[in-house]
């Protein structure tokens, strides 16, 4: 295998996290305007060394805000628009013959880059979808029966409309379980937008993605060291308890017919830990498991069709739900 | 009864052939048929429209059309009962009439029987003989016995047709609405229906739709079922044979009063009715279609009636008789004998095939009934579940899980007693339970199981006294360090945690 990962950083305190965590929100902010839910989402998964799905209608910024994302950190930016009839290979790369050299040469996808962004991924065929699945799950890519490391950090950031069209193959759920965290983006508020509209018509001719006042922040290998320290954070059994009890209650709730299996858990605990940082504290709290439960179970239910009947979405499922289990106390 | 003034050759039928001369009587008279119904029932369809618009529930579009159809049948039937026996009438005259038209049995095929899937036979019999309850009832049994199925079956082949037609349209307005503006997936079209704005176009279209096939349907049904209730008559009572003799009566009279009377002598017992013949006909153009089925107009037929009513009274006629005998459940040997056919084989075959026949469409039906009854406890059951408003925190089933542990009288002595003994955590976890639970009586609020630490600190926020808000800010915080980051206070934080409420119970 070929590898091309960077040495693994010594963890990061949180003080200093929290603090490039804000620079780097100030920088993508020159671009990426408004939602900072959406953003700060977006921030933990990296943190926490997840992927992320995002659902939202076009034109929201999604690309911008992931090319800012590249900007501000130094890091690769791929980009691959789904359609259905994109192969494996656009994505992952191939082999071809290289008439001087007399030999087969590799070439690679898009997929070897440290920020992905996936659009609309539900568009591709199943054969697709697990190319790049196999690259977010085990960090690697399989070119002509040959496997490459991806860069690390890799990061995928998947979109995928909510109002479907024709030739669409939604993700499983077994593939959406592969996401550590699922954004919803919507409009942006009215000044957001006015401010959009402003910086875009400050003196520019083209009127999208211009990521040039972002600068550069970190560097690709302090964003592991930011990594490694979010991964070492302290967390007391009791929250971890609290969080694997959230998981396991998805799965007995009456309007769920499948609920999160042990990655809900999981990523209820990474996320928690990513939200402490973020707020600046080096343990993790019942609230941070909270906080995270919606962006990280939303993808990982399967609504019972009476629910769907009474138009229980996830959310509600899961805000429900919280309620039900109780906060540790000693 | 003005028999030879029918227009339809009279001869008994079968079901079907007699539905189809429903179906011919309609197509004869398709112009007044159709004109009268699309000028009674398009405003009144309009006017359901309008009124679903108004209260907000589009779904009355569709059910209101529906259920007023036994009104609407009234005007093919009209129509088509007075085409047989003279002029069909125009839509004015159609319109006209209704208001002399008997009401009492719309109103009840627009309440207890309006799923009556026989309404098709039972609306002419209601409508154009006007009988009493008890008659009515005895009526209908013998009317309807040998062709409920047949009338049945003519309801359930209309509906599906009306089905074909209204989906058929349904599916040909989708064709007109643009790709683009359309959903791409049975997905996307499920999501499509939670938007307001679609699920109501497409229920104005589907009404618009179902009123079109219901427009083209249901005349055919009116006169299928009004042929079914012809042919039901001829057979009964003889209309084909009574109408030969009225004929032939007609040829003899003309051939000479003399040689009638001969003939009406020798032949006829109804020789004092024959002999008012050219009197009745002088008045007969004057009778309405009333007097053609039962309903009397002159002093004769009064006479008549109130005779047959005297006769219908009688215990000895038309009332039900129960005749009991014994009858042995097992066939004699020559019964049996002669029940031994060649075909036996065959007999046991069929006798068998629909036994499991029967045996199968239970079983399917007790399927069908208990998925429905799991679907519906399901349904119960989520429909029970609280989601809570936005913002809003919904009662929690329990109160606390700090019922499980009870607390001691003296909080902070135990707390102290554990501190000292080094269980550092165990005393604060005493303390932050204690103290919200005191929190939670000082508030007059259930402490909800699932209150957080930081809900704690927003609660916190409603106590009034400032000294007590700090201290249970002070120990909320100070077990949210100790809990979740290990970080433990000195003896003497401890001490100022316990110095007062709501470590120390005080007496308000």
């Amino acid at each position: 295998m070929t590898t091309e990962t960077l040495a693994p950083a010594a963890p990061m305190t949180v003080d200093i996290i929290h603090a490039r965590a804000n620079t780097l929100r100030q920088q993508v902010a020159h671009a990426f305007i408004g939602q900072t839910e959406v953003f700060d989402q977006v921030l933990m998964a990296l943190l926490a060394g997840g992927h992320v799905l995002i659902e939202g209608v076009p034109g929201l910024g999604k690309t911008l805000l992931v090319r800012a994302l590249a900007a501000a950190m130094n890091c690769s930016f791929g980009r691959i628009q789904f359609t259905p009839d994109l192969m494996p290979t656009d994505v992952t790369g191939h082999a071809i013959y290289d008439v001087k050299a007399e030999r087969f040469q590799v070439r690679r996808g898009p997929v070897f880059a440290n920020l992905l962004l996936a659009d609309e991924i539900n568009r591709a065929p199943a054969k697709t979808q697990a190319a790049l699945l196999e690259a977010m799950q085990e960090g690697q890519a399989t070119i002509e029966g040959r496997r490459f490391a991806l860069p690390a950090p890799f990061m995928v950031v998947a979109t995928q409309n909510p109002i479907e069209q024709e030739g669409t193959y939604p993700l499983p759920e077994a593939q959406l379980d592969r996401f550590l965290i699922k954004v919803l983006i919507n409009y942006p508020s009215l000044e957001d937008e006015k401010r959009m509209v402003e910086n875009v018509l400050s003196g520019k001719v083209a009127a999208d993605l211009d990521v040039s006042r972002v600068q550069q922040v970190m560097t690709q290998e302090e964003l592991l060291a930011m990594q490694q320290g979010v991964a070492h954070m302290h967390m007391d059994p009791a929250v971890m308890d609290y969080a694997v009890r959230i998981a396991r209650a998805t799965r007995e709730w009456p309007a769920v017919v499948g609920g999160a299996g042990p990655r809900g858990g999981l990523a209820l605990a990474r996320l928690a830990r990513a939200h402490a940082t973020i707020d600046g504290r080096d343990f993790v709290t019942p609230d941070d498991v909270r906080a995270v439960a919606l962006p990280a179970l939303r993808h990982r239910l399967m609504l019972a069709p009476e629910a769907l009947v009474e138009r229980q979405r996830p959310d509600d499922v899961i805000r429900a739900l919280l309620h039900k289990v109780a906060a540790p106390r000693q | 009864m003005q028999l030879e003034r029918i227009g339809v050759a009279l001869r008994p039928r079968t079901s079907q052939e007699a539905m189809d001369l429903g179906m011919a009587m309609l197509r004869a008279h398709a112009r007044p048929v159709w004109s009268a119904w699309l000028v009674f029932t398009l405003p009144i369809f309009l006017a359901c429209q309008l009124l679903a618009w108004v209260l907000g529930m589009p779904w009355l579009a569709l059910v209101l059309p529906w259920w007023l159809r036994p009104l609407f049948d009234r005007i093919p039937l009209y129509v088509l009962s007075r085409a047989v026996f003279e002029q069909a009438p125009s839509w004015r005259e159609t319109l006209k009439a209704q208001r002399t038209w008997p009401w009492g049995r719309t109103f009840a095929g627009l309440t207890w029987l309006r799923v009556d899937t026989n309404r098709s036979l039972r609306l002419p019999m209601e409508l154009l003989e006007g009988m009493a309850a008890k008659q009515r009832r005895a009526r209908w049994r013998v009317l309807s016995r040998p062709l409920v199925g047949a009338a049945s079956g003519l309801t359930w082949i209309c509906i599906a047709f009306e089905l074909v037609i209204s989906l058929s349209l349904c599916i040909f307005a989708m064709w007109l609405v643009p790709s683009e503006a359309l959903p791409d997936s049975m997905r996307s079209l499920n999501q499509a229906f939670t938007i307001p704005a679609f699920r109501h176009a497409l229920l104005w279209i589907a009404s618009g739709a179902i009123y079109v096939s219901m427009s083209i349907v249901e005349p055919l049904y009116v006169a299928a079922g009004f042929g079914l209730y012809l042919n039901r008559r001829t057979q009964l009572e003889a209309w084909d044979i009574d109408l030969a003799f009225r004929r032939l009566r007609e040829r003899l009279l003309e051939a000479g009063v003399g040689v009638a009377l001969l003939i009406c002598v020798l032949c006829l017992p109804s020789f004092a009715h024959a002999a008012d013949t050219r009197a009745d006909a002088a008045h007969a153009s004057s009778q309405n279609i009333a007097e053609v089925f039962h309903q009397p107009v002159n002093d004769k037929d009064a006479l008549f009636a109130s005779e047959a009513a005297y006769v219908y009274r009688d215990a000895r006629f038309g009332q039900p008789h129960k005749v009991q005998r014994w009858v042995p459940r097992i066939p004699t040997m020559d019964t049996r004998s002669n029940a031994v056919s060649p075909s036996w084989f065959g007999a046991m075959f069929a006798n068998l095939g629909a036994g499991l026949l029967n045996v199968l469409l239970w079983g399917l039906l007790a399927i069908v009934v208990g998925a429905l009854m799991v679907f519906a406890l399901r349904y119960i059951r989520i429909k029970k579940l609280p989601l809570p408003e936005p913002g809003e925190r919904p009662k929690p089933l329990r109160s606390s899980v700090m019922h499980d542990m009870p607390l001691p009288d003296d909080l902070a002595a135990a707390v102290r007693e554990l501190w000292h003994g080094g269980r550092h955590r165990e005393a604060l976890a005493l303390l932050y339970r204690g103290s919200v639970q005191r929190a939670a009586t000082a508030l007059r609020m259930q402490p909800p199981i699932d209150a957080t630490e930081s809900d704690w600190l927003h609660y916190a926020r409603s106590v009034e006294d400032q000294a007590r808000r700090e201290r249970l800010i002070a120990i909320v915080r100070t077990w949210q360090f100790a809990a979740y980051a290990d970080r433990y206070p000195g003896d003497a934080d401890v001490d100022a945690l316990l110095s007062g409420w709501p470590a120390q119970q005080v007496v308000p």
